[in-house]
Parts: structure tokens; C-alpha cells; sequence
């Protein structure tokens, strides 16, 4: 093995032209800054500005109340600060015990809600400066973190949840967590910030490592990535975690029911800019097929070859993607080779079916049960009558399996042993929690939105809080056209930033500006195509008249098992995208 | 009460002749009668002839008068003040004194000597009355020893008391009365009755010094009746100088609302609204520690609360404080949610209530029963058959509320800003107000005028040197007037450090005025902020925990000069902050206890230590 990561490590200077976050990033000593002195600040509920960079690489952001900024400024007040943190679940498998913790943070530290994420982790909204801390620490203590939650770092590594097909699933899963293990960032700057005095399990490899040791990042480097990062796998037929949308998607290759290797793709990222073309969403291209022994190896060398190579000057060009386009994808892929001392062979045949979930009860190899639940925007909550927090709650309390969140804001109450699957789901019917599974038309059921107002700074728009009202008048539409069992991709996001992978949805809606949207077809139901824009700056009314012929069409022209998406494209509503350089054409 | 007056000869003011004859017992009129008599013959005594200093208006409409003569009878007028009134009356009582050919000495009796004392002839003393009784902080030390054993025998001293205080207080005057007693225990001779003067003070202070005077003049006349031919003493009743600010107590200005904000945030328990007045035209002015007066109205609801207990009319015409209404409208501007002694004694007087005999008569439990209860609790409690007339006859005339201003002149010129807390709290199952915050918060609008004057505060005030530092302990509402402070040493560039501890009960709600403590902070017109939140963890911190958190700089500060003023809740914060400070100064002086005493008294004497509490 004659060329290792680290031996590329180049500790670059940051330079005058380097970007703010850059310089910050450098002076920071592994992540530090101020963080403390912030934490200590009584009279302010926000952070010293160089610290909310910062902060995003411990898994939190600063965010405001934005539906009370103007007023509280005519009350003399600052704004509502408070932190959104972001609890990794290295694909998404939580047991009940960390499950009952995260219910009792919301609800102590939190706005009383949880919200399941695109990426298969937990959000808390709504946390106050100075219950961070503690907050932190209660899921630490269930052997939980939110380090790398946010930051230009490896994020939360995303894995199909889907316990039930094969022993390759558990397999990957544990894949996922070694390369979520191997791409943790080594500072002991968050030991130090978070969890000084706390107890720790010293069984816990993380923390272990943590303590006392030298700051070094053998991957990283002090000044880490140019930009964000993120890896998922998926095992064929399903692409639940939407893989050519991350830096790098993992493809399981299966061999005779067992885990043989991996394609790899590399390049994916959804994020734009409004009104800058040379921003696009871009899907991960097809390096090639490597063995499953290699899979770390092969990530550190992208990781690497990223972080010398990407934009440093430029956050808005920074992703992996742009540092494709720029290199080529051959010299890239050669990099990658020379790197890791591996040569991809070419990528094995697969086949995706769907992005989406597949709700209801199945039963594993095992002879255990999982049960998949719809959980609308991905948010937990008690809402007026319906309990869904509560009925999860009082689930965990019983059960002896384990909780996973999907990539599309949904829930899998995972290995459900046959003699505890009638008391859970007597509580399940109770609180009336699969009948709201149930009911939904195939639209709604994949449906995602990200959570925009009234916390996201970076929302143009409303989406969480709005979507399901839009989809109440869409129903509408898919009533009266017979189309109630057509599961269609919706997402929705309040910018264009794409947390909510709207680019790769088969009707997406992307936030302009209060009350107006973009609307965008043609996305592939399988996550293997962008959507191009259909129509720009919709209100309601705008988008049901621009859907109403669309959806009749379909109903009335599609062709047997013809998906939305790839229908709108041959009746030629929207030009089809082949690539993301083509996107905006 | 008005007594039918012959027709007056023409050219008399009929007003002051109804008020000559209102005002004064049939004694007194007829020593009026001799006194004016007196002057008509002075008029033929060129001679003697004197003007009036600082009342033109008299020496116009009253011919000039004979000089009363000399004495040698020194009078010393000592005063005990808080807020300034006191101070105010007795350099009246000092003026009027000297037009009559006294020798007048006006002192504080913070820096009086009490060796002193036993030396005076003649004493005249205002002495305001605290919160529960207590006397004002610069005269603590002359009460405590007046009081006690060491106090000297007093037969050669004639003395009169001035109290002043507020009705709505239990122990109304407290501290006069005290005073009055003991001069008297001590063997001295009153020279006239006590007065204990509700927050209206001025008639009664001029009807007690009427009968000082004339009690003065009397004794005077018969030592020196040989040397004087005059047998004639004068009092006249204060005119109305036109040299007066234009707009005060009596006649308030209506101030436009310029803005109305609740400075609390969405879900917070508090309702704290900031105001801002146009003080535009008025002439008005007024200094970072002065108050406001306001003259609010009661609620419709309150109003007709205490008809339908009073089983009364609202539509009657009556005449109350010389207006003719109905009697609703009447009510609007009367005390109605406050019960006093006073009008306790007054109402079983009227009605004749046996029941009434049962209430507790001790401060104490009378406090309790006053706690929440307003004249439509005490009406349904205490049934009687009430006349328009008898019910007007127990309520008095509104007395105006003093708040803080929160700013400065200079800041905002021609403005001054209020912080007011509304208070709302159900009692007997019926919601009930504070009259003037929730009139403030509910019943006038930005854009409309409340009626205000201007309350001189004379001590609460900042250091006159500019470089001295100031620390300012103000949780809740008491940060208003270290608003105004900070915004005046901003103004005038003031190189001295200003340091501000403000607490309340949640972080994201409660903090009054947050960014502009982050804007004078940034700017360093603030040189430390200390908070405390005490309903954001489990056990509560309050201000004077933060005191004991910064005790070494405190204390370094105080060494150097440095200026502490606490404002706000007096029943607990302002004791509790006290304490601190003592414990501060025994920790970092290393002395004890008695030698934080002595400190702190002396920064009170010093006049560092201020209080605007209530």
C-alpha cells in the first residue's frame, strides 16, 4: 500500500484571499475559538460572530425566532436566539433508549418537538445558550453526539434502514459506521466545550479517544474541509438515501446474499444560488466498482484530494462537485487511484426502484417484524389531537428492537419481536398513529420538506410549516384525477440550498421569496435524475393552476407504470436533465 | 362645604375670601379680622413699609405692611428629606419665616448636630415618612437618637412638626408623628398642630404654617409689645407667583404619547410598557433621577363596580372639587383602588357600620386587609345605604402616581420616557388593577395626552463630577431612571465608569431594553452589565447575589469614590441589596460588622448611597 492519505497532508497556510470562514477555521485551535467565553456571555443569547462558524462543527447552529425578529426589535429585545442541534444516528438506527432521551431533551431543552432529518438524524429546535451544554450532554450520556452534525466536515453518514431484505443490509449499516468512525473529527475541543465533568462510558470508542489526547487531524487538517461533506450508502433496489446527491455515494453490491463491494459515485450536491448559473445541482458520477475491504481507504482519498484541491476562496464554489467539474472527472478519479492505492474496476450492474419509503408492517429474515411510519415533515410532535410523540414515547418504553429514521423524514420501528407487536400496536392504534400512515394519499407519503421558516436563516420561504396545507389542495387534484395510489416525489424547500433535495423530486418546489415558488418536474422517481424549472415564482393559487394540466395529463396519458417524473418529460412538459451543467438549459 | 358668602364690595377677589372663610376656623377668622384690620392702619405708617420678597403679585394686590419688628428668638427649620419634598417645604417655611423678621437657619438633618439641639428655641421640622413607617435615610441617625435615651431634656424649645407621606400608606406620617410626640415627651411646647400631609401637600403646609406663624407672632407681640407699637401680625395665604414653571401638580400639562411599546417578550408573565411623552411647549424640564406625575382614571369597569355595590345612580349631577358631573364621571377621578385608613375611618364615620369594628386594628393585619382590595371589595364587604353624597364624602380626589423617567433631555429633547409595569392580579375572584399602570397600558393610546408634572427628585441625581464612576442596582422597572442616567453621562461624554446590575424573571423576555445596554456596552458608555435572571434555573438568583459575585470590584469602586443608587421594589430588593453591600464591605475592608455599618452609613450621609424605591 505505498500511498496513504496522510502522506499527501498538506498543512496549507490560510491565505489573504482564502474566504472568512477559512481564516476563522485556521485561528480557531481545532475548533475552539471563543466558544466558552460565548457560553459564558449572560447577557446575550447569541454567540461571538467568529463562533457561529464554529459552532456548526459541533452539530449546532445559531438561528432566530424569525417570526418575532421586527417585533422584538421595537421591544428593545434581541432576537430570539436559540440553537437548532444536530444529533448524528450513523444511519439512522437508534435504540429505544436514546429514542426516550431525545423525546425528554425536546421537551426539557427543546421546542417540545423532534425533527427527523433528510440525512437520518435527529434536529432539536429552539435550544437556549445556556441549555446547550446540558442538552449536549443528555445525549451524550445515551452515547449520542452532534459533533460534525454541521461544519466542513464528514457529516452524518446515511445507510438504507431497511433491516428486513438481507443480511447485506446489516453488513452496510456496519460499513456506515466505520466510515462515520474513521471521518469523525479528532479535536478535544468538543470533550473540552461540552462535556468537561461529565461521566463518561469508556466503552464509548469516541469518547475514549477524546480524552486528554493530543489535538491532531490526521485527515483533516487544522483548517478541515473546504466545505461541507457527506457520504450515504444504499443497497439496490431502493436509493431511500438519495446517493447521488452526496459527495460520495456507496452503491452495495451483493454476491450470493452476501456484501461483496461497492460502486462508487463521487460529486453529488444539491445546492445553488439563485440568479448565479455557475451554481447548479449536480449528481455524483460513477467512479467505479471497488472491494468492500477498501471502502475507507477509497473515502479518505476523496476526502483528501477535496480538501486540497477544493475552493478555499469561494464558499459558494467550494463543494466537491465544483472541484470535479474543475479537475475533470479522469484526473479526479486518477487522484483518487494514486491516493488510496486503489483502482476502481468498472461499476458492477444494479438496478434502483425508488427514493422513497415503503410504509406498513414487514418481517425479516429473523422472523422479527419492522414497521415503517409516515411521520409528516419529519416532525415529532404532539399536534393538537394527534400524539405522534406520545404514542412513540409510550412505544419506546416497551420496545425491545430499535428505532431508525429514513432519509425521507420517516420512522421504522425496526425488529419488533412478534410477542411485543401487539402491544405496540395497540398503542399505535390508539393514538390513531397508522391510521395517519395510512389514510395519506402515495403523494403526500413522499412528501418532503425542510424546516425553513420560522428557524432556518437561510429560508425564503415557508415548507415544513406550509407543505402540508399545499398537499391538502394537490390532494384535491389527485382525487379527482384517480391517482391517490401514484406515489409521487413532492419536496419542498424555502431556498435553494437543497436540504430538502428538491432538485431530485418529481414535482419540487423551491422557496423565492414569501409565498412564492419555483416549480420544478421531471426528477426521477428513483433519485437518478434532476428536475428542470418548469414555472418560476408561484403563489398557491399559481402552482395548483400550473399542476392542474399536468396531473390530468398524466392521469389520462400515462403509460403502464410510467412515473410522473419521467412522463412530464416525454409528454414535454419539461426538457430532460442529463446532467447538472445542463440543469439551468 | 362651601359656606354662602355675602356679596363681596366690588373689586374683592371672591375666591380668596371663599377661601379665607372655607379654610379656617371661626377663630381663625376673627384673628383674620384684627390682622387685616392691622394693615389697614399700616398703610398710614410709611415708615415701616416692606415689600414682600418674591411675591410681587401680593405686594400689587395687597398694600405693603409694617415690618413686625425684630427679635432676637433664633428659629431653626430642620428637615428630613427623601425625595426632595421635604426640603422643598422647609426652605418655604425658611423664606416665609424670614419675611416675618426671624433669624432662620434652614439645616438637614443629615448634617445637623444634635449637641445642638438642646440650644434651639424655636424648631420648626419637615419630616417625610418611608414606605412603612420608617423615616427618610438622612434622618435615620437624628430619629434614632431623638428617640432613644440619650436624648436631652428639651423645656426651653418651642416646636411644630410638618409630616409628610401618603395616605395609601398604612403608617401614614409615621415618622412626624413620632417626632411630634417625642419633642413633646421631651418637655418642649407645640407651637401648633402637627400636619400630616397627604401627596396634595401644599394647602395643608400652608394652613400649618398660617398657624405657626400666627402662634409665633403671638408670643412675639406679647415679649415685645413695648417696642412695637404694631399690635397687628400678618399671614397671608401664598399667592401664586407668576415666576413659576407654567405647567405643575396643580395644573398638569397633557402630554401627547409619542410611542407605546411592551418591552416584554412574547409569553413572559411581566408586561412592562415603555412610553414616550412630548414635553413639547410645556417649559417643562427635568433631570436624570426627577419623576413623572400622572394623573390616570379609572377603568368604566371599576367605576361601575362601585355603583352597582353602592347601589347608586351614575347619571346623578353632583359637584365634587368644585366641577359639576354626573356622578360616573366623578368617579373616574377619585381613589378607588386603593383603601387607606383614612378612608376606612371615614366611610364606618358616614355609614355607621358596627361590622366595620370587627376589622383588625393593628398595622399590621390592616395591611392584610388592604392587601388587594379595592372600594367596590370594601362596598360589597361592608353593605351600607349609601347617599351620592356620602360616598363622595369618603373618596378623595385621585392623587397622581410618580414613575421614574427613564430618560434623558438631553438624548431626547423635549420628551420623557416612562417604564411602567401594569399590575393585574384577581382578588375575591374578580380581576383587579393598578390604576394608573393599567391606565397607562389600556386606556390611552399613542397619539392621545395624558396629564403629567414634573416631581424634582433633589438627591436621587448623578455625581456633579463627571469622572466619578456610578454603580446602579435596578432590577425590573427600577432600571428606568439608570436609563436616563447611562444616556446622560453618554451625552455629556462623562469619563466616569457606569456599571449597571439589572435582574427580572427570564432572560428572553424580561430584559428591558436589552440592545440598548448591548449599544452603550459596544460603545463602552457602559462599562459592565451584570444580570440576573432569576426564574431561568432551578434556584432563583436576584441582583444581590451578582453584588456578592462582584464583591472585590465593588468594593474597589466605593473605595474610589464611586456612587451606588439602587431603584426599585423597596419591601425586599432594596433590604436585600443593602445586606449585600454590607457583607461586601466586611469581606474586602477584612473589618466587621459594625465597621460595614458605620461605612455604609457614611456613604449615605455622603449622599453615595441612593435610594428611589417604592
Amino acid at each position: 500500500m505505498p500511498f496513504r492519505g496522510t502522506f499527501f497532508i498538506m498543512q496549507l497556510e490560510t491565505k489573504p484571499s482564502h474566504s472568512e470562514v477559512e481564516h476563522i477555521k485556521t485561528k480557531s485551535d481545532y475548533l475552539r475559538g471563543t466558544l466558552k467565553q460565548s457560553f459564558d456571555n449572560p447577557i446575550t443569547g447569541a454567540l461571538f460572530p467568529d463562533d457561529t462558524n464554529l459552532i456548526k462543527f459541533h452539530g449546532s447552529y445559531q438561528q432566530t425566532d424569525r417570526d418575532l425578529d421586527s417585533e422584538r426589535k421595537a421591544q428593545k429585545l434581541e432576537p430570539l436566539y436559540s440553537f437548532m442541534i444536530r444529533v448524528r444516528v450513523p444511519g439512522g438506527v437508534a435504540t429505544p433508549a436514546q429514542w426516550l432521551r431525545m423525546d425528554e431533551l425536546a421537551a426539557r431543552f427543546a421546542n417540545g418537538t423532534l425533527k427527523l432529518t433528510t440525512r437520518q438524524a435527529f434536529q432539536l429546535h429552539g435550544v437556549r445558550k445556556r441549555h446547550l451544554r446540558a442538552t449536549i450532554q443528555g445525549f451524550n450520556e445515551v452515547l449520542l453526539d452532534s459533533i460534525a452534525g454541521c461544519g466542513d466536515v464528514n457529516r452524518n453518514v446515511m445507510c438504507s434502514p431497511n433491516p428486513d431484505e438481507s443480511r447485506v443490509h446489516a453488513a452496510v449499516q456496519k460499513v456506515a459506521e466505520e466510515i462515520s468512525a474513521a471521518f469523525t473529527p479528532r479535536t478535544t475541543a468538543y470533550y473540552e466545550i461540552f462535556l468537561e465533568g461529565q461521566p463518561v462510558d469508556e466503552t464509548q470508542p469516541f469518547q475514549t479517544q477524546k480524552r486528554g489526547g493530543q489535538d491532531e487531524e490526521p485527515v483533516y487538517g487544522k483548517t478541515y474541509l473546504p466545505r461541507k461533506f457527506k457520504i450515504a450508502l444504499a443497497v439496490p433496489p431502493q436509493n431511500d438515501t438519495d446517493i447521488f446527491a452526496n459527495d460520495i455515494g456507496l452503491i452495495a453490491i451483493e454476491k450470493d446474499g452476501e456484501l461483496a463491494g461497492f460502486n462508487v459515485a463521487a460529486g453529488g450536491g444539491l445546492g445553488m444560488t439563485f440568479g448565479m448559473p455557475e451554481t447548479f445541482p449536480r449528481l455524483a458520477d460513477m467512479l467505479g466498482h471497488i472491494d468492500k475491504q477498501d471502502v475507507v481507504r477509497v473515502c479518505e482519498a476523496i476526502i483528501t484530494t477535496q480538501r486540497d484541491f477544493g475552493n478555499r476562496e469561494n464558499r459558494k464554489f467550494s463543494r466537491l462537485k465544483y472541484t470535479v467539474e474543475r479537475m475533470g472527472l479522469a484526473k479526479f478519479k486518477h487522484e483518487v487511484e494514486q491516493r488510496s492505492g486503489v483502482q476502481f474496476a468498472p461499476a458492477l450492474p444494479y438496478q434502483f426502484a425508488h427514493s422513497g419509503d415503503r410504509y406498513g408492517w414487514t418481517k425479516g429474515h429473523d422472523g422479527r417484524f419492522h414497521l415503517t411510519l409516515f411521520v409528516e415533515g419529519g416532525r415529532v410532535a404532539d399536534a393538537g389531537d394527534f400524539l405522534l410523540k406520545t404514542a412513540l414515547r409510550e412505544v419506546a418504553k416497551i420496545h425491545d428492537g430499535d428505532f431508525r429514521l429514513t432519509g425521507n423524514q420517516n420512522l421504522i420501528v425496526g425488529n419488533i419481536s412478534p410477542e411485543k407487536r401487539p402491544a405496540i400496536e395497540a398503542i399505535l392504534e390508539k393514538y390513531g398513529v397508522l391510521e395517519a400512515t395510512f389514510r395519506q394519499t402515495a403523494l403526500r407519503q413522499n412528501s418532503i420538506a425542510c424546516v425553513a421558516l420560522n428557524t432556518c436563516s437561510q429560508a425564503f420561504a415557508e415548507a415544513e410549516r406550509y407543505l402540508p396545507s399545499l398537499i391538502d389542495k394537490i390532494d384535491l387534484l389527485i382525487r379527482t384525477h384517480s391517482l391517490e395510489k401514484e406515489a409521487i416525489n413532492i419536496r419542498m424547500t424555502g431556498c435553494p440550498n437543497g436540504c430538502g433535495r428538491p432538485y431530485l423530486a418529481e414535482i419540487g418546489l423551491v422557496g423565492k421569496s414569501p409565498g412564492y415558488y419555483n416549480l420544478y418536474l421531471g426528477g426521477a422517481h428513483n433519485g437518478e435524475r434532476l428536475n428542470k424549472l418548469y414555472k418560476e415564482m408561484l403563489n398557491e393559487a399559481a402552482i395548483l393552476r400550473e399542476l392542474e394540466p399536468v396531473i390530468a395529463a398524466y392521469a389520462r396519458e400515462r403509460a403502464e407504470g410510467e412515473r410522473f417524473g419521467d412522463f412530464v418529460i416525454r409528454a414535454g412538459f419539461v426538457k430532460e436533465t442529463t446532467h447538472g451543467t445542463n440543469f439551468h438549459s | 362645604m362651601t359656606a354662602t358668602l355675602p356679596q363681596p364690595p366690588v373689586g374683592f377677589q371672591d375666591d380668596l375670601l371663599r377661601k379665607l372663610s372655607a379654610d379656617h376656623s371661626p377663630e381663625q377668622q376673627l384673628w383674620l379680622s384684627g390682622f387685616l384690620y392691622g394693615i389697614a392702619i399700616a398703610r398710614h405708617q410709611p415708615a415701616e413699609v416692606r415689600t414682600l420678597a418674591g411675591n410681587p403679585a401680593a405686594v400689587s394686590d395687597l398694600a405693603p405692611m409694617q415690618h413686625p419688628g425684630k427679635t432676637t428668638e433664633k428659629v431653626t427649620v430642620l428637615f428630613g428629606s427623601q425625595t426632595g419634598n421635604s426640603k422643598k417645604v422647609a426652605n418655604k417655611v425658611a423664606a416665609r419665616v424670614r419675611e416675618q423678621g426671624w433669624e432662620v437657619t434652614v439645616a438637614d438633618l443629615n448634617d445637623y448636630p444634635t449637641k445642638n439641639l438642646k440650644e434651639e428655641k424655636i424648631v420648626l421640622l419637615v419630616v417625610s415618612t418611608q414606605g412603612e413607617g420608617d423615616p427618610p435615610v438622612s434622618a435615620e441617625e437624628f430619629h434614632r437618637w431623638l428617640l432613644g435615651p440619650r436624648a436631652p431634656k428639651l423645656d426651653g424649645l418651642r416646636f411644630a412638626v410638618c409630616g409628610l407621606g401618603d395616605k395609601s400608606y398604612l403608617q401614614f406620617c409615621q415618622t412626624g408623628k413620632e417626632f411630634d410626640a417625642r419633642f413633646q415627651a421631651l418637655g418642649a411646647t407645640r407651637l401648633a398642630e402637627r400636619a400630616d400631609c397627604d401627596v396634595d401637600f401644599e394647602e395643608m403646609v400652608e394652613r400649618w404654617m398660617e398657624a405657626v406663624l400666627s402662634s409665633m407672632v403671638e408670643r412675639r407681640s406679647a415679649l415685645s409689645s413695648s417696642a412695637n407699637g404694631s399690635a397687628a401680625a400678618h399671614v397671608l395665604p401664598e399667592q401664586r407667583s407668576g415666576v413659576q414653571a407654567q405647567y405643575d401638580r396643580k395644573r398638569p400639562f397633557a402630554a401627547p404619547i409619542l410611542e407605546k411599546i411592551q418591552l416584554n417578550g412574547r409569553g413572559s408573565q411581566k408586561e412592562t410598557w415603555h412610553l414616550e411623552l412630548s414635553l413639547e411647549g410645556s417649559g417643562l424640564t427635568y433631570e436624570p433621577g426627577d419623576s413623572i406625575g400622572i394623573f390616570p382614571k379609572n377603568s368604566d369597569s371599576l367605576v361601575e363596580e362601585v355603583l352597582a355595590a353602592a347601589k347608586l345612580d351614575g347619571d346623578k349631577n353632583l359637584i365634587f372639587s368644585e366641577k359639576e358631573a354626573p356622578l360616573r364621571e366623578i368617579l373616574r377621578e377619585v381613589e378607588l383602588s386603593v383603601l387607606t385608613r383614612d378612608l376606612l375611618d371615614k366611610f364606618a364615620d358616614a355609614t355607621k357600620n358596627i361590622s366595620l369594628k370587627t376589622l383588625p386594628n393593628d398595622p399590621a393585619a390592616l395591611k392584610r386587609f388592604f392587601w388587594g382590595r379595592n372600594v367596590a371589595d370594601l362596598l360589597r364587604e361592608f353593605p351600607a345605604n349609601l347617599t351620592e353624597e356620602i360616598l363622595l364624602g369618603f373618596l378623595r380626589k385621585m392623587p397622581p402616581r410618580l414613575y421614574s423617567i427613564a430618560s434623558s433631555l438631553a438624548a431626547h429633547p423635549d420628551e420623557a420616557h416612562l417604564t411602567v409595569a401594569a399590575v393585574r392580579y384577581d382578588f375575591d375572584r374578580r380581576p383587579h388593577q393598578g390604576v394608573a399602570s393599567t391606565f397607562l397600558a389600556d386606556r390611552v393610546l399613542a397619539g392621545e395626552s395624558v396629564p403629567v408634572f414634573i416631581e424634582h427628585n433633589e438627591y436621587f441625581k448623578l455625581p456633579a463630577d463627571d469622572s466619578a464612576d456610578i454603580i446602579m442596582v435596578g432590577p425590573g422597572t427600577g432600571v428606568a431612571p439608570f436609563r436616563a442616567f447611562v444616556e446622560e453621562r453618554s451625552e455629556r461624554g462623562s469619563s466616569g465608569k457606569n456599571w449597571l446590575f439589572f435582574g427580572n424573571p427570564h432572560f428572553e423576555t424580561d430584559f428591558l431594553y436589552q440592545t440598548e445596554w448591548l449599544n452603550h456596552l459596544k460603545r463602552g458608555t457602559l462599562d459592565r452589565l451584570d444580570v440576573a435572571f432569576s426564574r431561568d434555573q432551578e434556584q432563583k438568583i436576584y441582583v444581590q447575589h451578582r453584588l456578592l459575585e462582584r464583591s472585590r470590584l465593588i468594593f474597589e469602586r466605593l473605595e474610589n469614590g464611586a456612587f451606588f443608587y439602587v431603584c426599585g421594589d423597596k419591601e425586599r430588593m432594596a433590604s436585600d441589596v443593602q445586606n449585600a453591600v454590607l457583607q461586601i464591605i466586611e469581606k474586602e475592608s477584612g473589618c466587621d460588622e459594625a465597621f460595614a455599618d458605620e461605612y455604609l452609613r457614611g456613604l449615605k450621609k455622603q449622599r453615595r448611597y441612593l435610594e428611589d424605591v417604592y
